[in-house]
């Protein structure tokens, strides 16, 4: 009797899991995705290269360069900690796709 | 009847983990572990922590495991913390405390949901998976992330709570905890359940004692050893208290284990209670400078059991850090819980001992010619690190 209940249960109560593709998660604030850099408020200070852990981010100063590896990143948000500009000016946004065919591609300008 | 060799893994479609069992079988029970040969997931963490300044270094210490990565950070800044002679704010303890227990309720979930697995229950093994879920939902809310949660560093925590946080744990806490009860049920009375586990690898109380067994596998078999007793962090405050079990086979540490989280829920929902006002880490500089040839063994109780840290500066960063898992101390009980069972057997018992690989390979052998050592007692203290139990 008690196996029956539980089948009836969830015979008409939704599956727990979602559609993924066509159905997108709900992220928590704060969520740790992407790398976002801002050129405009950047002061190319250098602090966010000299902390990363992964060593996932390279700057030219001169040339007002700022490149970061995704397939380096680990998400750690460590950069966004040590930014001192105010607002922010690298963050990690809420982008979670981001794997890609070639290693190359994954080099952005964040 | 002759008795011959068995070799079970690295790849097996029964154990997940890799790792390579050499079994003598007679028949269809097993007689011996004769060989265990690990290595297969060496990522040389240990030595990689020797050229990163101590900042850097507690990111990479998470990524010793993927389950209780929480647990290797903790122990790493509390020993680099005993290094400077710094106290963390309250605050931050008890935000530690919640993570640690959010973490273990997932880990050990995890363990029960692939024992539930092994014993061919997969209805069983997709229900506790499922309410895993909400422990992991709450860790992402919590940190930003599902796995590596980066939520210690030296001298705090990296993330506040704040009112709403509380409030949705304390919620999802609520319903774990009801599916929490729904299980232990399940695992003490459902004859199905109990045919696969009960009286199934025994570990006595002398056995554990003797073979310096650590965590849930411990404490099933009525060995009070648990760190969390020495009261680090908030948990003298919390009046702690370990889950201790009787009977020492499967059954009592699939039991143990599941009490282990609903403790965890009481824990943390005093936690939440109890967590005071202020900053949640110091101030600290850029670069963190510890005197030179300063040592210390920081040890906490992870999911599996204890898991201890030695760490020895070298001035701006680590001269060498050894990191003993617990994984490591279970599976020296391993050819005791399998011998005289069948071979049918060998999944639930080597699951209920919830071995985690990722954690374990430290340790490559490099010359493995030669002659052939045995291991006494004495050398498996050695091995631990010399820790005995009281």
């Amino acid at each position: 009797m008690k196996l029956l209940g539980e089948a009836l249960k969830r015979a008409i109560s939704r599956p727990v899991t979602r559609k993924f593709p066509k159905e997108k998660p709900i992220l928590p604030e704060g969520f740790r995705g992407r790398v976002e850099h801002n050129k405009e408020t950047c002061t190319f200070c250098m602090l966010c290269a000299m902390n990363c852990p992964a060593a996932a981010i390279a700057i030219n100063r001169e040339k007002k360069e700022w490149k970061v590896d995704i397939g380096k990143c680990i998400y750690c948000g460590k950069c966004q900690d040590v930014c001192p500009t105010n607002p922010k000016s690298v963050k990690l946004g809420k982008k979670y796709e981001n794997t890609d065919y070639d290693r190359e591609n994954l080099k952005t300008n964040g | 009847m002759h008795d011959f060799f068995l070799p079970v893994g690295p790849q097996h479609p029964a154990l997940i983990e890799p790792v390579h069992m050499k079994l003598r079988v007679e028949g269809e029970t097993v007689v011996s572990l004769e060989g265990l040969e690990l290595g297969y997931n060496h990522k040389g963490i240990e030595k990689a922590l020797e050229n990163r300044s101590w900042t850097k270094s507690v990111f990479l210490s998470e990524r010793v495991c993927g389950i209780c990565g929480n647990f290797h950070t903790s122990a790493f800044t509390q020993g680099v913390e005993r290094l400077m002679g710094i106290e963390i704010p309250d605050r931050a303890k008890h935000i530690r405390v919640i993570v640690s227990e959010l973490e273990r309720i997932h880990s050990h979930l995890l363990c029960l949901g692939l024992v539930a697995h092994e014993m061919g229950l997969d209805t069983l093994f997709h229900y506790i998976f499922r309410d895993r879920e909400i422990a992991m939902d709450l860790l992402e809310m919590l940190s930003g992330n599902r796995v590596h949660f980066s939520m210690n560093t030296i001298g705090g925590v990296r993330r506040d709570l704040d009112t709403e946080n509380i409030r949705k744990v304390e919620e999802g806490l609520e319903k774990l905890e009801d599916r929490l009860y729904h299980y232990v049920k399940v695992f003490e009375k459902d004859s199905s359940v109990k045919r696969r586990t009960k009286g199934i690898g025994i570990l006595s109380e002398k056995m554990a004692t003797e073979m310096d067994t650590v965590g849930p596998c411990a404490r099933a078999s009525k060995v009070n050893y648990d760190i969390r007793n020495e009261g680090y962090l908030t948990y003298k405050n919390l009046k702690f208290k370990p889950v201790i079990g009787e009977r020492g086979d499967v059954m009592e540490r699939n039991v143990v284990r599941f009490k282990e989280c609903i403790q965890s829920v009481k824990l943390i929902r005093d936690s939440l209670f109890s967590i005071p006002k202020g900053d949640i880490a110091l101030k600290l500089p850029m670069m963190i400078k510890i005197g030179e040839g300063l040592e210390t063994m920081s040890r906490v109780e992870a999911p599996r059991g204890e898991l201890a840290y030695y760490v020895k500066s070298a001035g701006d960063r680590p001269y060498r850090v050894k990191i003993r898992t617990p994984t490591y101390a279970n599976f020296h009980m391993l050819g005791h819980i399998l011998k005289g069972y069948q071979i049918a057997d060998i999944p639930v018992i080597v699951a209920s001992m919830d071995p985690c690989m990722s954690c374990t390979d430290r340790v490559t052998l490099v010359n493995t010619k030669g002659k052939e050592t045995v291991l006494g007692k004495e050398d498996f203290h050695k091995l631990n690190g010399g820790h005995h139990h009281d």
